[in-house]
């Protein structure tokens, strides 16, 4: 390894151009991957209050037909409370279940220095207390029997608080959410809209009779979140909901409507891609993404395999003395491909690093669902799973920039290699 | 004992418009602790064939053998291990590796030996820069040595991981004569104290001369 990182420097002051053109090379190709992957991630891996996305369905359209094929009467919408109790009311291995208002709404709000503004209003029964963790900083929830009585009374972040009230001592005090007055009962951390599900400047209890159209009507402005057990499959879950999609079909029929199945519930990954309005049919974008991923890797890679081989040719008497004191084809590749990741991850971090600066201090790449700019955080760039596609993308182009030159590197014929100059 | 034994050795080299014949049903014995240097002109095939014993170049027919192992039936890998284990080589232009350092260029051959710890290895490396005088130059780089140390650098290189035949490839060729003598004492003394088969392609008469066996090449046979 010590003689590797000397072997390195050694190139580096010989060959400074081509060092640094490699390195800066990676850097480049880092970065501009990590960036796209990082706008993808961030809608994916788990951030609080969303701790537990991997787990996460949502239960969010449902789509109708009539029965006999010449039928108008097709529509499809979010759910009415009735209806999404029928579909995903205890669903086995589910643990946690909340029914919200899809989408946060922008509504007035008034606080006490009488100034008026909008914020981003999240209408949820206190199940969403449990999906997600948010912190609480200050009170309480609001509990089941304050949102069946439609109490109005709310939660609100910390950021709210201060523009109501000028103070984070909100406890107690009554601000006007779209006209009504409201009483704060409790106050949670501000929340990203990068956590799109879970976000929210003020939470309120939700007020279940809403429909589109008739009182009955299957449809309605709600959707439900459901977090599921460690370990269950969510197919399992998905199975369930298919069948209950089925005893609807049966209830409907009488209309002469029919269902129409869209994969529901979602999960994480497919509400990232972007579902709504009249697109609820998921669309399965992972293989075009890994595609656009490997053009990203493998347009830098072949330049830099030509790098590469450019700083081999320079050693290739080298090469043959080592192959004549009993190295290996093997060990030849082997070593010249760790040498080259060390260069790969060290471009690679300078690629990341500029990355994260870049999310972080460029506006405009992270957009909420309301098309808003965000910025996200150090922490949620700093994830696991960041840092680890991370390296995966340096491990990917090294593989790929490297094996075509070591492989030649370990074919030399020894006599004729050691004799080269 | 014949510790090196090559039997109808034929090397030709194919070249897209002419065929040039390097080695022509070469015969040879080289016993255990034999010192042979090998004479001839430019181009009648010295080089080559130290190279086939050397197993860095396969012969076009015959087979070589050494320390009783018959050598053309070995794939690379094996080919690789055995050169590690029994061979050591020593060059004209010394070929020492330019972004190493004395003490890492010797200690190269036992980067690839297996078994042989960390301590063990520095222990030997050691004790061989000792042994050829070469213990306060162990931090230069080969860019910072003479001629003559790099030669004997390139000497602690081929001896360091024991192996029982050195093929040194007109080892004085580029020293002078003064350095040179050196070089050739130190071979002596390896094949006297450490019982080293050395085989050595040598343009000097005089050197030859002081070796056990003089082989004399002409066009690709041996003559004498
Ligand atoms: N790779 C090769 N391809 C074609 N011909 C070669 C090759 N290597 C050597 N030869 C030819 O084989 C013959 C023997 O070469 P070799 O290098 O063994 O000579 P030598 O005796 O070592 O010469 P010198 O004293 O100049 O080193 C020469 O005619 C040379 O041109
Ligand atoms: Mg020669």
């Amino acid at each position: 390894m010590k003689k590797k990182l000397i072997q390195i420097v050694y190139d580096m002051r010989t060959q400074p151009v081509v060092a640094w053109v490699t390195i800066i090379g990676t850097a480049l190709s880092i970065f501009l991957i990590m960036t796209v992957m990082m706008m993808q991630q961030v809608k994916i891996i788990s951030i609080a209050p969303e701790s537990h996305r991997d787990r996460m369905l949502y239960g969010m359209f449902l789509h109708e037909d009539g029965i006999s094929s010449d039928a108008e009467n097709e529509s499809s919408a979010g759910l009415s409370y009735e209806t999404a109790k029928k579909l995903y009311d205890k669903l086995d291995g589910v643990e946690e279940i909340s029914y919200v208002e899809q989408g946060w709404a922008s509504l007035d709000l008034k606080g006490t220095n009488n100034k008026k503004f909008t914020g981003d209003v999240l209408y949820a029964d206190d199940g969403i207390w449990r999906v997600f963790d948010y912190e609480l900083l200050d009170g309480r929830y609001y509990t089941p029997e304050e949102v069946d009585a439609g109490t109005k009374v709310a939660v609100v972040s910390r950021s709210t608080a201060r523009k109501l009230f000028d103070s984070e001592d909100a406890l107690g005090r009554r601000f006007e959410l779209d006209h009504e007055t409201y009483e704060v009962i409790g106050m949670v951390a501000d929340v990203s809209k990068l956590t799109f599900m879970a976000y929210g400047e003020v939470f309120a209890p939700l007020d279940k009779s809403k429909t589109y159209g008739e009182s009955d009507s299957d449809f309605g402005p709600y959707m439900t979140l459901m977090r599921v057990k460690d370990g269950v499959d969510l197919e399992d879950v998905r199975a369930q909901v298919k069948k209950r999609y089925g005893e609807l079909d049966a209830e409907i029929a009488s209309r002469n409507m029919k269902t129409v199945y869209h994969g529901a519930p979602f999960d994480q990954e497919t509400v990232a891609g972007g579902v709504g309005g009249s697109n609820i049919t998921p669309q399965d974008t992972n293989g075009l993404r890994i595609v656009i991923y490997l053009i990203l890797l493998l347009v830098p890679a072949i330049n830099l395999s030509s790098m590469l081989h450019s700083r081999l040719r320079r050693r290739v008497s080298e090469l043959g003395v080592r192959r004549a004191f009993g190295c290996t084809r093997k060990r030849i590749m082997g070593d010249i491909i760790v040498e080259n990741l060390i260069v790969t991850v060290a471009g690679g971090i300078i690629g990341f690093a500029v990355g994260v600066l870049f999310a972080l201090f460029y506006d405009g790449l992270y957009t909420s669902p309301d098309d808003e700019t965000v910025r996200p955080a150090l922490s949620m760039l700093l994830n696991w799973r960041i840092l680890l596609s991370a390296f995966g993308a340096c491990f990917i182009l090294n593989i790929l920039s490297a094996s075509v030159p070591a492989w030649q590197a370990s074919r030399l014929n020894p006599v004729e290699a050691i004799n080269a100059k | 004992m014949s510790i090196i034994t090559l039997e109808g050795i034929s090397k030709v080299y194919q070249t897209k418009e002419i065929e040039t014949t390097a080695l022509e049903n070469i015969n040879l014995s080289v016993y255990k602790g034999e010192f042979v240097s090998v004479m001839g002109q430019s181009g009648c095939g010295k080089s080559t064939l130290l190279n086939i014993i050397g197993l860095l170049d396969r012969p076009t027919s015959g087979t070589v053998t050494l320390l009783d192992q018959n050598c053309n039936a070995l794939g690379d890998t094996a080919l690789s291990h055995f050169r590690n284990r029994n061979l050591g080589f020593v060059f004209q232009s010394f070929h020492l590796i330019p972004s190493l350092n004395v003490e890492a260029n010797v200690e190269l051959p036992l980067d690839y030996a297996s078994g042989i710890s960390g301590v063990e290895r520095r222990r030997r490396v050691d004790e061989v820069l000792e042994r050829l005088g070469l213990s306060h130059r162990k931090k230069h780089m080969p860019a910072q040595l003479s001629g003559g140390q790099c030669q004997r650098v390139a000497i602690a290189r081929a001896i360091v991981g024991r192996p029982s035949i050195v093929l040194a490839d007109e080892p004085t060729g580029n020293l002078d004569s003064r350095m040179g003598a050196e070089v050739m004492d130190l071979l002596h003394s390896l094949n006297k104290d450490d019982g080293i088969t050395i085989v050595m392609v040598t343009h000097n008469e005089a050197q030859a001369r002081q070796t056990d066996r003089i082989i004399r090449f002409f066009d690709g046979r041996i003559i004498s």
